[in-house]
């Protein structure tokens, strides 16, 4: 199964990609298999996976994340950084990337599980739900991706979400300050440094 | 036209789904009611006292002026009125000899407010007309906007709409407080004369000891009925109550044109003003 | 304009109604209104004061005769009582904002964002699927468990609740109907329902407002 090819061929438009994937390389097929020249390996069970939080929308008002910060893995791909491979250097670059491209843009935190832990989920036909795909870019070679493997009923949706949600831990993000003992955070310019 | 884009601030509504701080509704009559009348709508509207609605009461006095003598206090009405936990009246229903408000200050919906205000005048207008023609309905919104940016950050175009045929072009360059009181008589049909009525003030105000900038809109709509050169109008004996709402409607219909005609696009978008 | 005699008496013709009078009638100060003794045929003879709080506007002119106990007023006179906002106070200078206000009105904020507002290719709020989850929001009322607003990805907003026993993700489909996963304790509910945004769906009522 070549998924580096499926993974640039395929439109990078929201579900049809996942659509697409999912027809073409069914139950998380690629997950075996390298889905882009710039990633190293294909993400293992051992890795941990950080989900990075860049919308003041996806924060409550008690500072709690929502579980909406999940919801892209129905439509585009939930992005997320493979935390073990990702050299801080990289860490900078993506998160300075992410700021400077909105101003109403601030670094809220960090979730982070065990890609087994994901891989676990199972839907409502006992398959796993959803898939981890090591879909790294040029600029960002730790980046990965969370879809669901099948589509599935409107009625469902909310309660896999909710699964993610327990997974990540998400009454505790992780504080800029606080991950990778503040080093990424640190390094940023002091007009991005916006939490 | 490119609308400003404040980095450093931006205007909210008041109470963030909406701005509308108050809402007035008004029913003017041709003829002052007699006391007999008086005291029959009082007692009626005891009720809204005692069902909990408006649970305060006090008269209103005036006073009589004889040429040659001093004045005399006489009784004008009375209104019945809601107070919050701190002693600040939250709505009031007025009346008087010739004319009745209800204003409040907790807007939620139109559909909300007008059965408040319906139910009171559906008790009380019927007495009013036994005795007089309507001569006018009026509506007033205040609609308030806060700057949340440093005041010097402050700009019109922020908020307002740059082609608004009621706002004068040089609110948009000047740098400091400034207002905008404008209004003119329209003929909306052959019965109708409708006077229209805009206020716009911008003032710093302070709160909890810190100051903000704050525009405040206010529309007063007020048609008017048998004037010269127009025709005659009454409204239907038995469709008074369902003819007002119909006003109300109209009025609450062409406030909310004006008010989207002031402010910008977005901040029309962000209070539902539009689509 | 023909001025016809309306005979009242000045007690009829000149009543003067002030704002915010209690019932004990204080000792009324008139100053307000400078009553002129230079009468003419076209010039008032009362004049509001800018400072007054007076609810009353004489849009015609009152033309009072010679004598002291009768005026001649035009026939036509409308006695507008027009609300002069300049001299009227609002009720209240700050009520606090509701909570439901506050949502709605976070909501209605998103309204503004275009796609991929989150740098993730996510769509614009879907403006249905906004109508839908006001209405929801006005419906709660005032209760003890307010929700959170959520906009997902695909454009659509949710109202989420994750406090104490209960977790509770409510998605408006933008369609006229709700899909749902609801936690209580251990007790799991979802489904789909329709929705016709005038009332709270019985299924809601039981779980959520409870």
């Amino acid at each position: 199964m070549d998924c580096q090819k499926l993974n640039q061929d395929i439109e990078n438009n929201g579900a049809v990609r996942i659509d697409g994937i999912n027809q073409a390389a069914p139950d998380c097929i690629c997950e075996k298999y390298r889905m882009s020249q710039f990633s190293p390996n294909t993400v293992d069970n051992s890795e941990n996976l950080a989900r990075f939080i860049f919308s003041p929308i996806h924060v409550d008002r008690k500072g709690r994340i929502k579980p909406s910060i999940f919801s892209q893995i129905f439509t585009t791909g939930c992005s997320i950084q493979r935390d073990g491979i990702a050299t801080s250097n990289e860490l900078i670059d993506f998160t300075q990337k992410f700021l400077s491209g909105d101003d109403n843009r601030l670094w809220k935190g960090v979730l982070i599980a065990k890609s087994e832990t994901v891989r676990k989920i199972v839907n409502s036909l006992k398959n796993q739900a959803i898939c981890v795909y090591d879909t790294a870019e040029m600029d960002n070679p730790a980046h990965a991706e969370m879809m669901i493997s099948y589509n599935i009923a409107e009625t469902d949706r909310a309660e896999l979400t909710a699964r993610l949600y327990e997974v990540f831990d998400n009454q505790n993000p992780i504080s800029p300050e606080k991950y990778r003992n503040g080093e990424i955070w640190q390094e940023l310019p002091s007009d991005l440094k916006r939490s | 036209m490119s609308e400003a884009i404040n980095s450093k601030g931006n205007f909210e509504p008041i109470h963030n789904a909406h701005s509308i701080e108050q809402v007035l509704f008004a029913i003017q009559f041709e003829i002052p009611l007699n006391d007999t009348l008086l005291s029959k709508i009082r007692n009626i509207a005891l009720e809204f006292k005692q069902d909990g609605s408006l649970p305060a009461i006090n008269d209103i006095q005036g006073f009589t002026i004889n040429m040659g003598q001093g004045p005399i206090p006489s009784q004008n009405g009375f209104m019945l009125y809601k107070t919050r936990t701190d002693g600040i009246i939250e709505k009031e229903l007025r009346v008087e000899r010739n004319i009745v408000t209800f204003r409040t200050t907790h807007y939620s919906r139109w559909k909300d407010i007008w059965s408040e205000a319906e139910k009171y005048f559906s008790a009380l207008i019927p007495l009013f007309c036994s005795n007089s023609k309507i001569t006018g309905i009026g509506l007033n919104y205040f609609d308030k906007f806060v700057w949340s940016g440093s005041i010097q950050e402050c700009r019109s175009d922020a908020l307002f709409n740059r082609n608004s045929k009621y706002l004068c072009p040089y609110i948009f360059t000047n740098e400091d407080l400034w207002h905008v009181h404008t209004g003119a008589f329209i003929r909306v049909n052959n019965q109708t004369k409708r006077l229209i009525n805009i206020n716009i003030d911008s003032f710093d105000e302070n709160l909890n000891g810190d100051t903000r900038r704050v525009f405040v809109i206010a529309t007063v709509i007020t048609d008017q009925f048998n004037q010269i050169n127009y025709d005659p109008f009454a409204f239907e004996e038995d469709q008074i109550i369902e003819g007002i709402k119909l006003k109300f409607t109209d009025l609450h219909s062409y406030g909310k044109n004006v008010l989207a005609d002031i402010i910008n696009y977005n901040m029309s978008k962000r209070i539902a003003l539009i689509e | 304009m023909n001025p016809s005699s309306l005979k009242g008496t000045a007690a009829v013709a000149a009543q003067f109604l002030l704002l915010g009078i209690t019932s004990a009638a204080p000792n009324l100060d008139v100053s307000e209104f400078k009553y002129s003794t230079h009468k003419t045929q076209t010039s008032p003879n009362w004049v509001r004061a800018d400072n007054s709080t007076s609810m009353i506007f004489d849009g015609i002119n009152s033309c009072p005769t010679q004598s002291n106990s009768e005026f001649l007023v035009h026939s036509d006179i409308s006695l507008v009582k027009t609300i002069d906002p300049r001299s009227l106070i609002p009720l209240t200078g700050n009520r606090s904002t509701t909570l439901q206000e506050t949502l709605v009105g976070e909501i209605r904020s998103w309204g503004l964002l275009n796609d991929n507002w989150d740098g993730e290719g996510s769509l614009k709020p879907h403006s249905q699927s906004s109508k839908e989850a006001v209405s929801f929001v006005n419906l709660l009322g005032e209760t003890i468990t307010a929700p959170e607003p959520m906009l997902l990805s695909s454009g659509h907003i949710a109202l989420f609740w994750n406090d104490h026993n209960l977790y509770a993700d409510i998605e408006f489909l933008g369609d006229g109907r709700i899909a749902y996963f609801i936690k209580v304790n251990d007790d799991k509910h979802k489904g789909v329902l329709e929705f016709d945004s005038q009332q709270m769906p019985t299924v809601f009522k039981a779980i959520l407002l409870c």
